[in-house]
């Protein structure tokens, strides 16, 4: 029996030859871990509406996905409690719910744009909020955390490989 | 053969230092790049390129762009090969195949132009009319008028080409890259916002090319290099060219298709295109004139003939006469000169030309004969002569270049809801032009067309002169002056009908030269106003459009982004086969040492009855139901109790929609207080989902609920069997699994193999079984840890197969099967389960009398009389004593031979049920496989009838 429990990547199958970090026709793509989240939904009001986010600590941000609906994104290893937890808002752990990645490089926000229906122009996909959409017509989550051209891109888990296929086929394209 | 048409040996846009190798009808031919198929084809000699539609005439080169109606031909050979394309519109390419369509044997003995001799025979409606006795016998008619008139054939191989679907926004997006469109982006540029340009042309600068120098002394080309140079520097200007914008759209919502330039990319991109605004600068099209055999090759559009000589550097033909009612007829004078084309002479409809026009002629020493009129073209396969009237003067010459006016490519702007309106001096249809934030006509597009001077109309004189002429509206179609007036004869004079009963305007140029002729007839010929007889709706796509570019990437696995489980390594290292299920990638069966499939389906099957195996169910969907009202919530929209449902508690529930049908069933757990988890089928877990958000966000909003969707959170592992319970036990041998500790329908959390799980003593199999959710990141290490602690008990995985066997063995439901949308609780057996009391969703319509009836179909079980024979698949249950006209009785949901019980098996819907059926001879048929076999109903549960492997 295993001492730890292993991380076991979504993207691609231990020993494969295809592997992340990748690096394709100006895109660079690397898994984000340690990376845990948790699903709030509920009532709050102080947390950032539809698409806003707001950075609780140096490393966790609220996502706000939908009305009554929130991610928070914690970028450690730590176990994630429910310190949002109230009677009205309810938490579950979705840390392996999303395969999470980084998407950036000069092509990135073309390549990204080019799979998705969302406009996301830097005049109309401001640094530090988020969206929901498709990209390559799977669901995803995107938030554009720090700058131009730098994409944290969250796929429900068990698309995480299609999507990734077709954001390095479309980076090869363009 | 007689060489009409030759290269230049100077000028033209095309780059004479790399010549380009292609083949025609099988002939090696040569071009330069730069070529259009069509400018090689005529650099070469080609006089006809095809055969027209109806009466496979011979056709030759009419325009220069996306209006040609006659230059149809296939380009590429086997699976690469793509029919029905405009040779005017494809770039050469070194190692082109171009072939020839609606021809046979071959373009120049045709054996259907048999069709032209008999003309006079095959007005339009002719095959409605003749070909309606026997009714039966149209199919085969049709098959023989389908071969005879028509397009190219597709490919019957699979494409191989590659194609691809990308979104683009814009503030301002531009349509054409001629003059007007290249100064409205440029404006739209300099105001700092996202503007895209697109063009049909694989340069941009439309009409610019076309023009050897502009009245400003500079070259066209230069001066739309210049322009686009200047776009191509702004970061904030894409430039698409080779792209067509075809389709417009509500809130401007448009969609374009690029032709890419081969290689190992996609062969075309269709652009999904969300503008701000647009700006339509489509510009206009040449319109031809009417007289008799004005579809001879060597008839071409003034527009077309300039295009050719200053583009392509090509001269269409060496003794011409110009025909034209507009003054844009004597702009093709220089460029002809220049070209050492003779003209021997130009025929002007109008009484006075304007006195530019007429200047124009004079420089070149043209006579110019006002007032004339050309009453018809003679020759076979190339134009040798014209009459002109009044009177009989013949003319000889080998190229006649008309022009009729010109029409706004208003196609894309009427498609979106814009009006069009016939201005009466231009003899068109222009825009009616309308204020608007959200688009902007400029250009040739918005009626803003002076170089054509007055324009006189020829439909009257048309008309007078249709009878035994070979006068075409439309050449695309062969629709002649006299098939306009036998629809008008026939009360096909609506604009609507007429398209319809003539085929005007149909094909796959969607009448871009022809239109507004039909219309003017349609005037001449009804006594109405060209207003009042209208126009016929633009449809999308402006251009025809592959079904590749269209479909994208989405075929074959490609189809849907496929899901994969947390498991998905460890099936592959188990040698999985694995099958689509819902939009999962899902283990089908494990064949071990060339097993075949059902010899694996039987040992998995054995394995888990007898020993234990393992199964992934992690595809269920799986959501948390949390809030005061949560238990409210289930009451309403499951049809079981809930309310007493305590902590750590498991049931099996069933969804309905609000028709009172089964929409999906699973399990509802009580994880602690306020919080329940539902598990919902992989097939209906996205529309069961939706139905319940829909639930709490309209209808019951008042309930205080949320919803966590948490089916990709954890990865699910069943592990069933005699042998489950000690497979367990050795995975974590202080979490007490006993039967008294955690019987059936039990729910408990805790640790297994160290992971911290959460388990769910339910079956689906019907034997023991334990559900083990952990975290997905965590799944292989789970089902290491499995493997090892059940390698002593012989634990096997099994798949979908096995798991669908044992499903049917213990009569339990699938999606899609018995759960078909049609069913009722109580069809399927679970009536019982419906509360009585207090309301549920679908309640009200589940007691309609209808749904109560006795004889509706309800699941039972069937087993063959002799005890062996297959119950064919998908059969339907006759009733056998009335043989000669059966009732069918219903129909077999799913069928299997059972490894359990050693014999087939199935279930079924039948009328009635049991009960009913007990007391009738049934017999399961198949027409399709050709198969009857005789049956017993029995009860749909075959294997542990009263569960007691399950709660063992």
């Amino acid at each position: 029996m295993p001492d730890q429990p292993l991380f076991q990547s979504a993207f691609f199958e231990p020993g494969e030859e295809f592997n992340l970090p990748v690096a394709v026709g100006g895109v660079s793509v690397k898994e984000n871990q340690p990376c845990r989240m948790t699903l709030l939904a509920g009532k709050a009001a102080n947390l950032p509406s539809v698409g806003q986010t707001a950075a609780l600590r140096q490393d966790c941000v609220v996502l706000g996905l939908a009305p009554g609906r929130w991610l928070v994104v914690y970028d450690t290893e730590t176990t994630v409690a429910d310190e949002f937890a109230t009677d009205q808002l309810f938490a579950s752990d979705h840390s392996d719910a999303w395969a999470v990645m980084t998407v950036s490089g000069a092509k990135a926000t073309d390549v990204l744009q080019a799979l998705c229906p969302v406009d996301m122009h830097p005049v109309n996909f401001v640094n530090d909020t988020c969206f929901q959409s498709r990209i390559g017509g799977s669901p995803a989550l995107v938030f554009k955390n720090g700058s131009d051209g730098r994409y944290r891109v969250f796929i429900p888990r068990s698309s995480a490989r299609a999507v990734l296929e077709d954001i390095c086929d479309m980076a090869a394209f363009l | 053969m007689k060489n009409y048409t030759s290269r230049l040996p100077s000028g033209g846009l095309i780059d004479r230092s790399r010549p380009l190798s292609f083949q025609f009808d099988g002939r090696s031919m040569t071009g330069f790049k730069g070529d259009s198929v069509a400018s090689a084809l005529m650099a070469n000699g080609v006089n006809v390129i095809a055969r027209s539609f109806k009466y496979h005439r011979p056709r030759g080169f009419f325009g220069a762009g996306s209006e040609e109606p006659n230059a149809i031909v296939t380009i590429g050979e086997g699976a690469h090969s793509e029919p029905n394309l405009v040779a005017t519109q494809i770039p050469l390419r070194d190692g082109m195949i171009v072939t020839s369509q609606n021809r046979w044997p071959s373009l120049k003995w045709d054996v259907g132009s048999v069709n032209g001799y008999v003309a006079p025979l095959l007005p339009s409606g002719f095959y409605y009319k003749t070909f309606m006795w026997p009714a039966w016998a149209w199919k085969h008619y049709e098959h023989v008028i389908r071969n005879a008139a028509g397009f190219g054939a597709v490919s019957q191989k699979a494409d191989p080409d590659i194609y691809a679907k990308r979104y683009c926004h814009c503030d301002v997006l531009v349509v054409g890259a001629g003059p007007a469109g290249l100064q409205a982006a440029m404006e739209a540029a300099e105001s700092g916002v996202r503007v895209v340009l697109c063009d049909e042309g694989r340069e941009s600068g439309g009409s610019l090319l076309d023009e050897a120098t502009r009245p400003d002394g500079r070259a066209g080309r230069d001066q739309a290099e210049a322009l686009t140079g200047q776009l191509r520097d702004k970061t904030n200007v894409t430039v698409m060219l080779s792209t067509t914008v075809f389709g417009w759209y509500d809130h401007n919502y448009l969609l374009a298709v690029s032709r890419c330039n081969g290689g190992d990319g996609p062969a075309q991109v269709l652009h999904k295109i969300r503008a701000g605004k647009v700006i339509l600068a489509a510009g206009a099209m040449e319109r031809s004139l009417l007289f008799d055999g004005n579809d001879l090759p060597g008839v071409m559009l003034c527009a077309a003939t300039k295009r050719y000589i200053n583009r392509y550097g090509v001269r269409p033909g060496q003794r011409a006469v110009i025909y034209t009612n507009n003054d844009s007829g004597y702009d093709v004078v220089e460029a002809m000169v220049n070209a050492g084309v003779s003209i021997a002479g130009l025929v002007d409809r109008r009484d006075t030309p304007s006195p530019g026009a007429q200047a124009m002629a004079d420089r070149h020493g043209v006579t110019v004969e006002a007032g004339s009129y050309l009453k018809c073209a003679r020759g076979r396969s190339r134009v040798r002569s014209v009459v002109v009237g009044p009177g009989e003067r013949s003319v000889s010459c080998d190229l006649v270049c008309v022009s009729g006016g010109w029409t706004p490519t208003a196609h894309l702007y009427s498609q979106r809801g814009g009006k069009l309106t016939f201005e009466m001096g231009m003899n068109t249809l222009v825009p009616e032009l309308v204020r608007s934030t959200d688009f902007e006509l400029v250009g040739a597009v918005a009626g803003d067309m002076p170089w054509q001077g007055e324009v006189a109309p020829d439909w009257e004189a048309a008309v007078a002169m249709s009878r035994r002429t070979k006068t075409f509206v439309d050449l695309q179609n062969d629709v002649l002056v006299a098939d306009l007036a036998l629809a008008v004869r026939e009360g096909y004079g609506d604009v609507e009908l007429a398209k319809r009963y003539t085929t005007t305007g149909m094909g796959t140029d969607q009448g871009k030269t022809s239109n507004v002729h039909a219309i003017g007839l349609l005037s001449e010929l009804t006594g109405r106003a060209p207003n009042e007889v209208g126009y016929t709706t633009f449809r999308a796509p402006y251009t025809p459009v592959t079904f590749g570019a269209v479909i994208g990437c989405d075929v074959g696995e490609n189809l849907t982004p496929v899901r994969r489980t947390p498991y998905h390594a460890r099936h592959v290292e188990s040698g999985a086969v694995f099958e689509p299920s819902s939009s999962w990638l899902y283990p089908k069966y494990y064949p071990m040492d060339g097993e075949s499939m059902n010899d694996a389906i039987t040992r998995e099957v054995n394995n888990t009855r007898s020993k234990v195996g393992m199964v992934d169910m992690s595809s269920l969907g799986k959501i948390e139901l949390c809030g005061p009202d949560a238990v409210k919530f289930l009451e309403l929209a499951y049809v079981n109790k809930f309310a007493k449902l305590a902590v750590g508690r498991c049931r099996y529930g069933i969804v309905l929609r609000h028709d009172g049908m089964v929409l999906d069933d699973g399990t509802v757990t009580r994880i602690c207080e306020g919080r329940y988890l539902i598990t919902m089928t992989t097939a209906q877990s996205w529309l069961t989902q939706l139905h319940l958000e829909r639930l709490l966000q309209v209808e019951y909003p008042d309930l205080d609920v949320v919803m966590l969707p948490v089916t990709e959170q954890w990865a699910s592992l069943a592990v069933a069997g005699p042998k489950a319970r000690e497979v367990l036990r050795k995975l974590n041998p202080d979490f007490d699994i006993s039967n008294e500790a955690f019987p059936f329908t039990h729910y408990r959390e805790g640790t297994m193999a160290g992971l911290p799980v959460r388990v769910f003593r339910v079956s689906f199999s019907g034997e023991l079984s334990y559900e083990i959710n952990v975290g997905a990141n965590h799944a292989c290490a789970l089902w290491d840890a499995v493997v090892v602690a059940g390698r002593s008990f012989g634990i096997m995985p099994y798949g979908l197969e096995a798991l669908d066997v044992m499903r049917i063995e213990k009569g339990h439901l699938n999606v899609g099967t018995e759960i078909d949308g049609l069913t009722t609780p109580d069809d399927l057996g679970l009536g019982r389960m419906a509360k009585s009391d207090v309301t549920f969703v679908g309640k009200s319509l589940l007691i309609r009398d209808h749904l109560q009836r006795d004889d509706r179909l309800r699941l039972v079980g069937l087993r063959p009389k002799d005890g062996k024979s297959a119950i064919p698949r998908g059969g339907v249950i006759v009733d056998q004593v009335n043989s000669a006209s059966p009732d069918v009785l219903g129909h077999v949901t799913a069928t299997i031979h059972s490894p359990t019980l050693g014999s087939p098996i199935a279930l079924a819907l039948l009328s009635g049920g049991q009960e009913t059926a007990h007391t009738t001879d049934i017999q399961v048929e198949s027409p399709v496989a050709g198969e009857t076999v005789a049956v017993d109903v029995c009860s749909p549960v075959f294997v542990d009838p009263e569960g007691e492997r399950l709660r063992a």
